[in-house]
């Protein structure tokens, strides 16, 4: 690894200032930056370390049936947590699908959003479109575990299970930067995911994920996380699926393995299945209208069925008859 | 920097060794933590960090000032063995021997978390652990009879 | 018996013989030195106390408490360290590199590039010819400081890089770049036996299909590395090998250094699968930088290097065409295979299965190797009969679906009751008997007209499969056995232990055949230096080539033994025995070992023992698979179940480490058939894969119920331990079976492994 310097963040202001020098990575469990530096596609100065910051391990369940999820708070305890279970199932389901035990343990929910993309060319350093390059090598490639949706030019997928189940229960994040603390949608961090080559993140300098703020709605109904791997464990998914009825009766689904950053499906789909009554043909022509725009490529087409599968499921199971 | 390794309070130099991994083989001589793959994508390097089930290869040997880590070393009493290596070595549940350290750390902790775990606990709580010689039944086989009470009795 | 065999196969010239060894399916013709006497052979009869017992693993306690030394765990005095600087694309020309720019930075002791290590290591060449090659190497005084300067100097390189082709069909293609300057094909081996023609025009059902096997990774957890340290003209080398007197051979003629010079040492290694039978660009790495800078020095893979350029089982396409009568009798078999091998290797093909495993009177192979340009082969584990086995087993359990013939009834009616390929008759070969019993413990249920597979979600299917591997091992294999002044005993053979058990194994042969207790025995290996040679540990041959030498050796000393015994009590020797390390009288006890050596002080009891040559038969080691799987036809996920395997050794020697070796072969085999296949991108010939999350291998959420056996019995026509080798044969039936599984389950066949869930959903759509 390259010499870096290491920063322990004893405030938010502290965080902030550490994070604006120009080359200052965020650290969390350090799971995934560890290796992208050993993999030297990311070659930080300083490395600040935000998991001693004031509520940063905090979960907060708030008495109106929202909740605060502190950007250091680790995947392992997002898991067993008794209240998250109870309320927010999907996310601990998610939270317990990550990797291996001790990526678990290691990994907090801030760096889980923020990692980088898996993809085996971006990770091999080669010249690909997120290591400066111009095109996605992918593309035309090997291309297996890659994406089926994509706004620009990279197809890589986010790794994250996390994400998939923040993105159903829709989730906001807390970001700290220079002009203090800030809410934004998963969609709005996640914007540029695929057409910035240095971030998936819509960050400012200074700025980093301070915590996950989990509405009052996504509390409860019935809510669940399926993710599809090729083993047993340890695997990204190649696909996975998060739902939620909502105590409300409104349906939210969500796709991971696909895209590079949420991927919830068309909401005249969700209405449908909130509606319900669906018998299998409707089920069918849901699941295809959800994956209508997917444009697999060469190695990733059976991820289309896959997806389909999991959508199938999901609709009989969220069906309120 | 000052941390405690298997008890006794040590000194290591960060600069000198970025990852926990590096500053235990390269500068305490502790070599039962393994260098396998680096990435944190084999459990070779597994360690307990305050108690805590980690990868030293992905840990940052800055980040532990302070804290209290355990590698395969610290596992036994003096002389008396664990008896999760006793019962490692009576149920045959270590062939090249290479992946044994980080087993013996994630058995160690699944049983202190879980003292009677389903085989498919131990499936789960295991799978951060590659073993290539393919040890798995006997290592499920070696936890399995601690957690039974059976000790070291294959 | 044995010896009018001998006399028939050996060209005896004195003490002399030339024999046939078989080594990883290959055989070779190599002169040996008869041993001095052979002992009687153990018999299924015999009764023996120590072998055929499961004493626990001499070294368990050193590799559960972390005290076990791997090889980068040795650290010498003022020891460096060194990184190898690799190809980062699969064809061109070096033009440029900054050497100096390496040189200076700070911490570096020496550099090497283009032109500077002999040209018998094949290091640091200018032509690139894949990815991953060696280029240049830095030497420093940290590992980190190595990696900065060979970041450098990787940043520096500049290569005119030329057209490769790094899969088959680019290399075979009419337009092709040429890989290799003699050719990107090897001339087509053909072997034949009966008339295959005829075979095929004699079938009522003919089935042809093609096979595709993926390129698998050893991915041992030790990765391959070095330690060399010069003293004076002498080089000592830590390496993590599975023959330590081949990689003394490797170093001596590479640096032109007499082997005498040379002493390498082994203690414990993680791991070698095949891929570890020699020196290495990290051993001829280490040892050049040491001598140039007279300071130790460690070179160690990363697991990118370890992934990419360290060996590999070669991908293949098989395609096969099997022929047979309506009742299932074969008639034909015809093999035509695609090796692509990489840059280089040997050709360790599919096709001597298909000549072995049934009793087929019209067999055509035909085998074309293919050079590509992604770093070369290696063997691993079952080379060529795991890939042929695939293949063999796979259009075996399609004619029997064709012919609505159980899968097993089809095996037992042309069961291969000699060896037709080599015209031999067998030492032992049970594999009725592994079949029966196999069906007993899996409850097998026959695959025919069995209900249609039901609309539930899940679908659970059957499958089995069939192995054979040569097992016989050979000369020349020494050993010596020492009776220490204390009546303890040292079992000196220079072979080593990968894990598999030897020490352990080696002992207890040792404390049956001299009648010692088995913990006054400890087995001395990894060191060319102290100890008798043996050859590598490859080819399931550790057992029956050492084990006999060691036999020999403790029947030597034993003699002796009781010759200086029967001095003592005055007694004839014939009327004394051992047990239990003491001295029987007319079979009872007279004198302990301890008691008798005291007495001797330091007269020196040492036995010595060598590997005879062969009998003139087929030694193989065979056996069957059954698994059981799930699929779920809508996401393509298999699971294995269970797999029940029986095999057919002859002697165990260890019933528990024999079966943690069953173990490991099926999990292996496992993968093979899930998970494990190299990617590489075809565009730019660079492994995108080589790390351990994206190369695949089972985690242990991925085993099954496994029940795992061997029969009982020995073979003493095979040697005169009545052993024949147990690694390699339980990870050939596995993926054969487990893919047989999975077409009972979905009712597609699957012709291409790993089963991932895009080729199953594939098959599925079609």
């Amino acid at each position: 690894m390259y010499p870096f310097t290491y920063h322990r963040a004893e405030s938010a202001t502290d965080a902030v200032r550490a994070l604006n020098a120009p080359s200052a990575a965020a650290l969390g469990g350090g799971t995934d930056l560890l290796v992208a530096m050993k993999e030297e596609i990311a070659r930080p100065d300083v490395l600040v370390d935000l998991r001693r910051l004031p509520g940063a391990r905090d979960i907060a369940l708030h008495n109106d049936g929202s909740a605060r999820i502190g950007c250091a708070v680790r995947l392992s305890e997002l898991a067993a947590h008794a209240g998250i279970a109870d309320r927010f199932a999907a996310l601990a389901q998610a939270a317990a699908a990550v990797g291996t035990p001790q990526l678990r343990t290691m990994g907090t929910i801030g760096g889980n959003l923020a990692q980088r993309p898996r993809c085996w060319y971006f990770r091999s350093g080669l010249p690909c479109f997120k290591n400066g390059g111009t095109d996605c090598l992918a593309e035309r490639g090997e291309n297996h575990y890659h994406a089926l949706f994509t706004d620009g030019t990279c197809h890589a997928v986010h790794p994250s299970d996390p994400l998939v189940a923040l993105t159903v229960l829709e989730a906001t994040v807390e970001i700290t930067g220079l002009a203090g603390a800030r809410i934004l949608s998963l969609d709005a961090l996640f914007s540029r995911a695929a057409h910035d080559a240095r971030s998936e993140l819509t960050l400012a300098p200074g700025d980093y994920i301070s915590a996950v703020l989990l509405p009052a709605s996504a509390g409860g109904g019935e809510q669940f996380y399926e993710k599809l791997m090729q083993r047993g464990a340890w695997d990204f998914a190649t696909v996975s699926l998060a739902a939620h009825r909502r105590t409300d009766g409104a349906v939210r689904i969500a796709l991971g393995g696909v895209s590079l950053g949420p991927c919830r499906v068309n909401s005249s789909v969700e209405e449908d299945v909130a509606t319900g009554g669906l018998d299998d043909d409707s089920i069918d022509a849901l699941a295809e209208r959800v994956m209508y725009d997917a444009r697999p490529l060469d190695h990733n087409g059976y991820k289309v069925w896959q997806a389909q599968a999991l959508l199938r499921r999901a609709m009989r199971r969220l069906d309120p008859r | 920097m000052r941390f405690t390794v298997n008890g006794s309070p040590r000194d290591v130099d960060p600069a000198r060794s970025p990852t926990l991994l590096a500053a235990l083989r390269d500068q305490l001589g502790i070599t039962g933590p393994k260098l396998s793959c680096d990435h944190g994508e084999c459990g070779a390097c597994t360690v307990r960090l305050d108690g805590e089930l980690v990868y030293a290869c992905l840990s940052l040997t800055a980040a532990c000032e302070g804290t209290q880590v355990q590698t395969v070393e610290g596992l036994a009493n003096g002389n008396a063995l664990h008896p999760l290596q006793e019962s490692f070595i009576t149920h045959d549940a270590a062939q090249c021997g290479f992946c044994t350290p980080g087993q013996l750390l994630a058995a160690a902790t699944l049983l202190e978390q879980k003292p009677h775990p389903t085989d498919d606990e131990i499936r789960a709580a295991m799978s951060g652990n590659l073993c290539r010689c393919g040890t798995y039944p006997k290592i499920i086989a070696a936890i399995r009879a601690v957690a039974d009470g059976a000790g070291g009795a294959p | 018996m044995s010896e009018k065999r001998k006399g028939k196969h050996t060209t005896k010239r004195g003490r002399f013989v030339q024999t046939v060894v078989e080594v990883e399916g290959r055989t070779e013709t190599r002169v040996v030195e008869l041993p001095a006497f052979e002992p009687p052979p153990w018999t299924a009869a015999t009764p023996l106390t120590i072998v055929g017992t499961s004493p626990l693993r001499v070294d368990a306690a050193e590799k559960v408490t972390g005290r076990a030394r791997y090889t980068a765990d040795i650290v010498r005095p003022g020891m460096l360290h060194a990184v190898i600087v690799r190809a980062p694309l699969a064809k061109g020309t070096v033009t440029a590199m900054d050497l100096d720019a390496a040189r200076a930075m700070p911490g570096v002791r020496a550099v090497m590039g283009t032109g500077d290590a002999p040209a018998a290591t094949r290091l640091f060449r200018r032509d690139i010819s894949y990815a991953g090659q060696p280029l240049a190497a830095v030497c420093a005084e940290s590992l980190d400081a190595a990696e900065c300067a060979a970041r450098v100097l990787a940043t520096s390189l500049r290569v005119d890089a030329a057209p490769h082709a790094v899969i088959v069909d680019d290399a075979i293609a009419p337009d092709a770049p040429l890989v290799r300057k003699d050719g990107n094909t090897t001339a087509p081996d053909v072997v034949e036996r009966g008339d295959v023609a005829r075979g095929l025009a004699a079938a009522e059902v003919t089935i042809t299909r093609e096979y595709r096997t993926p390129v698998a990774l050893h991915s041992a957890l030790e990765p391959h590395g070095a330690v060399c340290e010069w003293n004076g003209e002498h080089l000592t080398v830590w390496e993590s090998t599975q023959g330590i007197f081949r990689v003394r051979s490797d170093v001596a003629k590479a640096l032109t250094v007499p082997q005498a010079k040379v002493r390498v040492l082994k203690d414990y290694m993680g791991g070698g699968f095949g891929a570890k039978n020699g020196a290495g660009a990290h051993t001829y790495t280490a040892a050049l930088f040491a001598r140039q800078l007279g300071a130790p020095v460690r070179c160690i893979n990363d697991r990118r290097a370890e992934q990419t350029d360290s060996g590999n089982r070669p991908a293949t396409v098989q395609k096969v065409t099997i022929a047979a009568r309506r009742d299932g009798t074969l008639t034909a078999l015809v093999l035509d295979a695609l090796i692509p091998l990489g840059i280089s290797g040997w050709e360790g093909g599919p096709a001597q299965i298909f000549h072995e495993l049934y009793a087929c009177p019209n067999v055509r192979t035909t085998e074309i190797c293919v050079y590509i340009n992604a770093s070369g082969m290696q063997a691993f584990r079952g080379p060529g009969y795991v890939e042929g086995a695939f293949a063999l087993e796979g259009a075996m359990n399609a004619l029997a679906r064709a012919l609505q013939i159980d899968p097993v009834a089809l095996r037992l009616k042309n069961l291969a009751t000699r060896d037709e390929r080599a015209n031999r008759e067998f030492s032992g070969n049970r594999l009725d008997e592994c079949y029966t019993e196999g069906m007993r413990r899996f409850g097998w249920t026959s695959t025919v007209h069995r209900p249609p597979p039901t609309v539930t979600r899940v679908k659970h299917g059957i499958g089995v499969a069939a192995q054979t591997w040569p097992t016989g091992g050979g000369p020349p294999s020494y050993a010596d056995v020492r009776i220490n002044s204390d009546g303890s005993v040292d079992v000196l053979a220079g072979t080593q232990d990968l894990g598999t058990g030897a020490r352990t194994i080696l002992a207890q042969i040792a404390a049956e055949a001299l009648g010692a207790r088995l913990d006054t025995v400890r087995a001395v290996i990894g060191d060319t230096e102290r100890l008798p040679y043996t050859g590598n540990s490859w080819g399931s041959m550790t057992t029956p080539s050492v084990g006999p030498a060691v036999r020999m050796a403790a029947e030597e000393a034993k003699a002796r033994l009781l010759e200086a015994a029967a001095q003592m009590l005055d007694a004839p020797v014939e009327s004394l025995s051992t047990n239990d390390s003491q001295v029987l009288l007319d079979s009872v006890v007279a004198l302990s070992f301890s008691d008798l050596c005291r007495k001797l002080g330091n007269v020196h009891i040492v036995g010595h023992g060598s590997r005879g040559p062969n009998p003139e038969l087929a030694i193989v080691t065979v056996g069957a698979q059954f698994a059981e799987v799930e699929v779920d036809p809508e996401t393509g996920v298999v699971r294995v179940l269970r797999v029940v395997a029986v095999h057919d050794a002859g002697r165990i020697i260890n019933p528990a480490l024999a079966e943690s070796q069953l173990h490991g072969g099926i999990i292996q085999g496992i993968g093979y058939a899930l998970f494990e296949e190299r990617h590489i991108d075809r565009a730019r010939g660079v492994t995108l894969n080589a790390n351990l999350h994206d190369y695949k291998i089972p985690t242990m959420a991925d085993v099954p119920a496994i029940d795992a056996s061997f029969l009982d019995g020995a073979d003493p026509a095979a040697n005169h331990i009545g052993a024949r080798g147990i690694a390699e044969p339980p990870i050939i039936p596995t993926a054969p079976a487990i893919a047989a599984a999975v077409a009972d389950a979905i009712g597609v066949e699957v012709c291409e492994i790993p089963l991932t869930p895009w080729r199953v959903l594939t098959a599925l759509a079609q």
